[in-house]
Formats: C-alpha cells, sequence, structure tokens
C-alpha cells in the first residue's frame, strides 16, 4: 500500500464547489471553517482553472516540524493527523503551511483562537473509531468504514481523487496519455516546456 | 502523637495523589508524539479502499 494522497485534475474541475458542502455537512464542521476551499486562477478570463485544496498530507509535513507540543502524527497509510488533546491552537502550523490548511474555531469571546482543525483524509483521529468523541473533536472515520473521503467520492466530474497514490498516479496517467496535449494541471508548460499545455 | 503524624501522612499523600493531571503527558520528548495511539487499519480494510480508488477511474 502506497501512502494515501489528493489529487485535483484542474482540467476537470468546474468549481462547483460540491467538495466544499460535502466535506462540511459530513463532519458537521462549525461555521467560519473550512477544511477545503476551491481556488479559481483567472477567474472569468482565457486560462481559467480551478482546484480544490485542503491538507494534502505531506510527506515531510512542515506542520508537523514546527508544532512545539507535536501533537501530530502519521498513520501508517500516511495521513497527518493531530491530537486535540494536545494542541494549544498557537497557530505556528498554519505559517507553516503552504496550503493554509489549518483551521481555527472561535471560542469564547473577543475572537479567541481554539484547538486547530483540519482535514483528516476522512480518517478521524486518535480517539476509538466509530465512536462519538472522535466523530465531535475529528468527524466522521470514513476509512475505517472502507470508504474514501466524501469529497472525491461524490465529485461529479472525478476531478478529484483520493486514495493509494499508485492508483491515483495510475488514474491520472492514463487521463494525461488520451488528452494527448499534457496534463492540464498548473504549471506543466513551464515544467516540460513543448510539451503541451 | 503517633495518630497524629500517620494521619498527617495519609491525609498529605491523598491530597497530592490529587493534584495529577492525568487527560495530558506529563513528560515531553521533543519530535516525539505523546498523544493517544490511533487504531491501525486492518489488511483487508486497506485492501477495500484501494479497489474503491480503482472505481474513480470510471
Amino acid at each position: 500500500m502506497a501512502r494515501m494522497k489528493f489529487l485535483c485534475d484542474a482540467e476537470r474541475c468546474i468549481e462547483c464547489n460540491a467538495c466544499v458542502t460535502a466535506c462540511k455537512n459530513e463532519h458537521e464542521i462549525p461555521w467560519g471553517i473550512n477544511r477545503r476551499r476551491v481556488v479559481t486562477i483567472n477567474d472569468g478570463k482565457p486560462g481559467e482553472r480551478s482546484i480544490s485544496v485542503a491538507c494534502m498530507h505531506c510527506s515531510d509535513a512542515p506542520c508537523m516540524a514546527v508544532c512545539p507540543v507535536d501533537c501530530f502524527y502519521q498513520t501508517e497509510e500516511g495521513v497527518v493527523l493531530h491530537s486535540k488533546d494536545l494542541c494549544i491552537g498557537c497557530g505556528y502550523c498554519f505559517y507553516a503551511c503552504p496550503f493554509g490548511a489549518p483551521q481555527y474555531p472561535q471560542v469564547g469571546n473577543f475572537g479567541s483562537r481554539g484547538k486547530m482543525d483540519k482535514c483528516t483524509f476522512c480518517a478521524g483521529g486518535p480517539e476509538a473509531d466509530k465512536s462519538d468523541n472522535e466523530f465531535k473533536k475529528y468527524g466522521r472515520n470514513r476509512l475505517a468504514e472502507g470508504k474514501l473521503p466524501l469529497c472525491a467520492e461524490m465529485c461529479s466530474t472525478k476531478a478529484l481523487l483520493a486514495g493509494d497514490g499508485d492508483v491515483v498516479s495510475d488514474i491520472y496517467r492514463e487521463r494525461v496519455v488520451s488528452r494527448g496535449f499534457g496534463s492540464g494541471a498548473w504549471g506543466w508548460g513551464r515544467a516540460y516546456p513543448g510539451q503541451g499545455a | 502523637m503517633r495518630i497524629i503524624s500517620i494521619t498527617l501522612a495519609i491525609a498529605g499523600s491523598l491530597a497530592l495523589a490529587g493534584c495529577q493531571d492525568t487527560d495530558r503527558p506529563l513528560s515531553y520528548n521533543k519530535g516525539v508524539y505523546g498523544g493517544k495511539a490511533d487504531t491501525k487499519l486492518k489488511a483487508a480494510q486497506v485492501q477495500t479502499l484501494r479497489h474503491r480508488g480503482m472505481q474513480q477511474a470510471q
């Protein structure tokens, strides 16, 4: 088993935001928190591209490196998770993350910052699998139910892929070959000059 | 006198026992996750996830 990965196919994403809605609904995420967002560049202009962004479950995660209380851990499947019992809500991980994945709910008055919340790859947290405690703190544990993250599973254009990195890359590679003009991904033309978009 | 000192020793030890913060790890090792251990996925669950991932190709 390779590491679990997300991949958003910019050529297929239609900016419907269904992944964002599905995530919020599945995990009953409070107002003001978005574990996933759709980012669009060149909006309304030629070359417009959208991708869905959440925690990318980095192999060498910067959030883990900077956490002063070491509340992060990686599962055997490469999913980056954290313990809200240990988190002190300092915000270091937010500064370190290149994707802006960590979120902080407002607790109490005066906008004080709560414990960090982020995408769990629908893998819950360190509490007992499928327990009430796990759901309240981290959301649903779909992996334990044999299901992949809902954002990817319900994507209508199959732009957002999730799962075993080998499987995801096989699917994407087939698409790129059948398109015949490159991947359509941001930066493809700069990385591979003269080989398509 | 002896009874008083024994009583005080028992009361003191009970009072100190109540000071323990059991919710948080008390020792800190830099770079080591000190929270609750997560449940690992079973081989069958991992296989199911792999098959489910392949369905995204359709």
